[in-house]
C-alpha cells in the first residue's frame, strides 16, 4: 500500500503540476476574451524568437478585430530578487491588458503619460521578494521605479514585474520587437476567428515579409503546442512511468507474498470447493482494495504536495494549485489498474495451487 | 430393497454413494506409492473409520475419495460418477463432500459464522440465507453462544465443532474427516466423537474417517484398515451390533454394510492381499 500511495504520490503531484502550469497559461488568455495568439511559426519557444511589433498595429487595422496586445515577454534575473528568473510583461502604454490589474498598492501604468522606468509588480513576487511601492530593482543593468503592486485574477501574472513594452523592449535588448500579440475578435464565432486567422496568416504576414512565418493560434491549441508546457508534461509523465512501474513492481512482490504466506489459507479454501477462478477475484480484490487504500493516501499526499509546491518561491505564480477532478480521478484509476496488473500473476498461481499439496504447507 | 441406511439387500443393491475402484497413487516426485490397488465401497448413512499408522496410506485415500486429488490409476466414483470424466472437481466437492481436517483450518479472521459460511460461497443458497443456515449450523454443533468468536477466541475442541459445522453448510452427501480429534484433548474427542455419531444416528449422515486412536476408530459401525498403502480389512466394529438385514439370504452378516465381493466370498469384503502384519482380532478372516 505504501508502494502505491508514493507512485500515486507522484502522478498526481507531478500531472497536476503539468496540468496546472497548462491550465493557468490558458486561462490567462481565455479569461480576457483572447481569440488568437499570434507568434512564429519557426519559434522553438514562443519566447525565443520575436516579431515585429508592427504586425501587431496592422491586425488592430482588420476589420474583425476588436483589440490588440503586443507583448515582449521574457525571464530575467531581477538583482534585487536573488538568482532566480523573474517573468518580465512589456505590454503597449494604454493597452487594455493594463486595466485587467487590480492594484492594491500605488498607481499603475494606465496611459502613455506614466512614467518611464516605472514598473508594477505581481503581489506574490512583491510578497515573496519583499517588494514594495516606492523601491527600485534592477533588470539586465538598468534601475525600474516600482509604482505599484497588483493583484491580477491570472496567477501567472502574480509572480510578474510588468512594464511599458518600450522600456521593456530596451531592457531585454529588442527594440521594435514583440514575443507575440493577442487579439480580440469582433466575432468570436468559429467563422469569426477563422476568418480572421487568415487575414493574420496571409495578408498581414506577407505585407512584412513574414508570409509563413507568422501563425495565429486559439488559446487552447498554443498551450497544447507550447514547448513548456510539453515537455513538463512529458517530464512529469516519464517520472511517473517510473513510480508507477515501481508501484507495480511492489504490489508485484506483496501480493507473492501474500500468496505464500496464505498457502494453506487457499489450500483450505480450494479443499472446502472454492473454484480456482474464485480464489483468483478473492487475490484480486483484495490487490484493489489495498490499492485504492494507497490510491486514497497518494492522492491526498500527491494534492498537498501539489499545495506545497506551488508556494515554493520559484514557482511561485508559475503553477496553480487547484486539483481538477480529472487528476483525481486519475490517480484512482492509475491505483485500480496497477493493483489489478501486480496482482494478476500472483493471483493466478494462487488460484493454481492444489489443495493437498496447499495444505501441506507450513 | 433396502433398509433404513440405503445399504443393500438381498442381492439387489442400491449404488454405492463413493466407490474406489483399483485405486493406486504414486508420487512421482519421490517415487513413492502412496496406494496399491485399493477398492471399496461407501454407502449412503454408512460411518466408516479408517485406521492405520502413519504412511500407510489412509490420508491419500481421502485425499481420492474427497477428490481432493486425482488417482493414477483407478478410478473413484462419487454417486455413480466417475470423477476423471468430471472437468471441474471443485464444485463437486464443494456441493457432495464436507470436510473436516486434523488442524481444523478455519480461517482465523473470521468469526465462527462466517466461518461455517466459506463453503456457501459455492452453494447455492442465496446470500440473506446464509447467516440464518450458519447459525443452525452452529446450534446443531452446539455452539450457538458461539457464532461471533474468532477461532483463536474458541478452545480446540469448539474450532473442531465449528469445522463441522463448516463441513456440512452446502447439505454434503458425505464427510470425510481426516484425524479429527488429532489436535484434541480426550473429552474434547469423545466430543467430537459423540456429534458424528450424532449426526449419523439422527441424520443419516455418510461419514468417512480417519483416525489413530482405537477405541475412538472402533465407535464407527465399519472400521477399514491400511497399511502400506493397501487395504488390509474391512470389517464391522466389533463394538457395534450388525444391523439386521432381511430377505432370503438375510445371513445377518456384515454383507449388509460391505460392497459387493470381489472375491466371490459373498462378504463383499474388497480384499487386498494379505497383509504381513498381525491383523487385528476382528479382521473379516479370509475364505479365499
Amino acid at each position: 500500500m505504501t508502494g502505491m500511495a508514493v507512485a500515486v504520490t507522484a502522478v498526481v503531484a507531478l500531472v497536476g503540476l503539468a496540468d496546472g502550469l497548462s491550465k493557468s497559461m490558458k486561462k490567462l488568455y481565455t479569461d480576457r476574451g483572447v481569440s488568437l495568439i499570434v507568434t512564429r511559426s519557426d519559434s522553438v519557444s514562443p519566447l525565443g524568437v520575436t516579431l515585429p511589433v508592427k504586425v501587431a498595429e496592422d491586425i488592430e487595422k482588420l476589420d474583425g478585430v476588436a483589440a490588440t496586445c503586443a507583448g515582449l515577454v521574457d525571464f530575467q534575473t531581477v538583482e534585487e530578487c536573488g538568482t532566480e528568473m523573474v517573468g518580465i510583461q512589456g505590454w503597449p502604454p494604454g493597452n487594455y491588458m493594463f486595466r485587467e490589474l487590480t492594484i492594491i498598492a500605488g498607481e499603475n501604468l494606465l496611459d502613455q503619460n506614466s512614467k518611464t522606468k516605472s514598473v508594477v509588480v505581481g503581489i506574490k513576487l512583491a510578497s515573496v521578494k519583499n517588494l514594495k511601492v516606492g523601491q527600485t530593482i534592477t533588470i539586465s543593468d538598468e534601475k525600474f521605479h516600482i509604482v505599484g503592486v497588483f493583484n491580477s485574477s491570472q496567477d501567472i501574472e502574480n509572480g510578474m514585474v510588468v512594464m511599458q513594452l518600450g522600456d521593456a523592449q530596451d531592457a531585454l535588448g529588442k527594440k521594435g520587437m514583440m514575443t507575440g500579440c493577442t487579439v480580440k475578435v469582433k466575432n468570436a464565432s468559429e467563422e469569426g476567428i477563422a476568418a480572421v486567422r487568415a487575414q493574420i496568416e496571409g495578408p498581414v504576414a506577407a505585407a512584412r515579409g513574414l508570409a509563413g512565418k507568422i501563425r495565429a493560434k486559439e488559446p487552447d491549441e498554443f498551450v497544447r503546442q507550447n514547448n513548456q508546457v510539453k515537455y513538463a508534461m512529458a517530464f512529469a509523465l516519464m517520472t511517473s512511468a517510473i513510480a508507477l512501474f515501481i508501484g507495480f513492481i511492489g504490489v508485484l512482490n506483496t501480493m507473492f507474498m501474500s500468496v505464500f504466506e496464505r498457502t494453506r489459507e487457499i489450500g483450505i479454501l480450494r479443499a472446502i470447493g472454492w473454484r480456482p477462478a474464485r480464489v483468483m477475484q478473492m487475490i484480486l480484490m483484495e490487490s484493489v482494495l489495498l490499492s485504492i487504500g494507497g490510491g486514497v493516501v497518494g492522492t491526498l499526499c500527491g494534492i498537498g504536495l501539489i499545495k506545497l509546491l506551488s508556494r515554493l518561491p520559484t514557482v511561485n505564480g508559475i503553477v496553480q494549485a487547484a486539483i481538477s477532478v480529472q487528476i483525481v480521478v486519475l490517480g484512482f484509476a492509475i491505483a485500480i489498474i496497477v493493483g489489478l496488473v501486480g496482482a494478476a500473476f500472483p493471483a493466478y498461481r494462487g488460484s493454481r495451487l492444489l489443495p493437498t499439496e496447499a495444505l501441506r504447507h507450513e | 430393497m433396502s433398509n433404513n441406511n440405503g445399504r443393500r439387500v438381498n442381492g439387489s443393491s442400491e449404488s454405492p454413494i463413493l466407490r474406489a475402484d483399483h485405486v493406486s497413487k504414486l508420487y512421482t516426485d519421490g517415487q513413492v506409492t502412496a496406494l496399491v490397488d485399493v477398492s471399496l465401497e461407501i454407502y449412503r448413512g454408512e460411518y466408516v473409520s479408517i485406521m492405520g499408522h502413519s504412511g500407510s496410506g489412509k490420508s491419500t485415500l481421502l485425499n481420492m475419495l474427497g477428490m481432493l486429488d486425482r488417482p493414477t490409476s483407478g478410478e473413484v466414483f462419487l454417486d455413480g460418477q466417475p470423477i476423471s470424466q468430471v472437468r471441474n472437481l471443485d464444485t463437486l466437492r464443494a456441493q457432495k463432500i464436507g470436510f473436516v481436517f486434523q488442524s481444523f483450518y478455519l480461517l482465523p479472521v473470521l468469526s465462527a459464522m462466517e466461518n461455517v459460511q466459506v463453503p456457501m460461497f459455492e452453494g447455492s443458497l442465496p446470500l440473506a440465507q446464509r447467516p440464518k443456515k450458519a447459525v443452525e449450523l452452529l446450534e446443531l454443533v452446539k455452539l450457538s453462544h458461539r457464532v461471533n468468536h474468532l477461532p483463536q477466541q474458541l478452545s480446540v475442541g469448539e474450532r473442531q465443532r465449528v469445522a463441522i459445522a463448516r463441513a456440512l453448510a452446502n447439505d454434503p452427501l458425505l464427510l470425510l474427516a481426516d484425524e479429527p480429534t488429532g489436535n484434541l484433548d480426550s473429552k474434547s474427542a469423545d466430543t467430537v466423537f459423540d456429534l458424528f455419531a450424532q449426526l449419523h444416528r439422527e441424520r443419516g449422515m455418510t461419514i468417512v474417517l480417519i483416525t489413530h486412536s482405537e477405541d475412538l476408530g472402533l465407535r464407527a459401525d465399519r472400521v477399514i484398515r491400511m497399511a502400506d498403502g493397501r487395504l488390509m480389512s474391512d470389517a464391522r466394529s466389533p463394538g457395534i451390533a450388525p444391523k439386521q438385514t432381511s430377505g432370503a439370504n438375510g445371513s445377518g452378516s456384515d454383507s449388509g454394510i460391505l460392497g459387493p465381493s470381489q472375491s466371490g466370498s459373498g462378504l463383499g469384503l474388497v480384499r487386498p492381499p494379505r497383509p504381513k502384519s498381525i491383523l487385528p482380532p476382528f479382521a473379516i478372516p479370509d475364505h479365499g
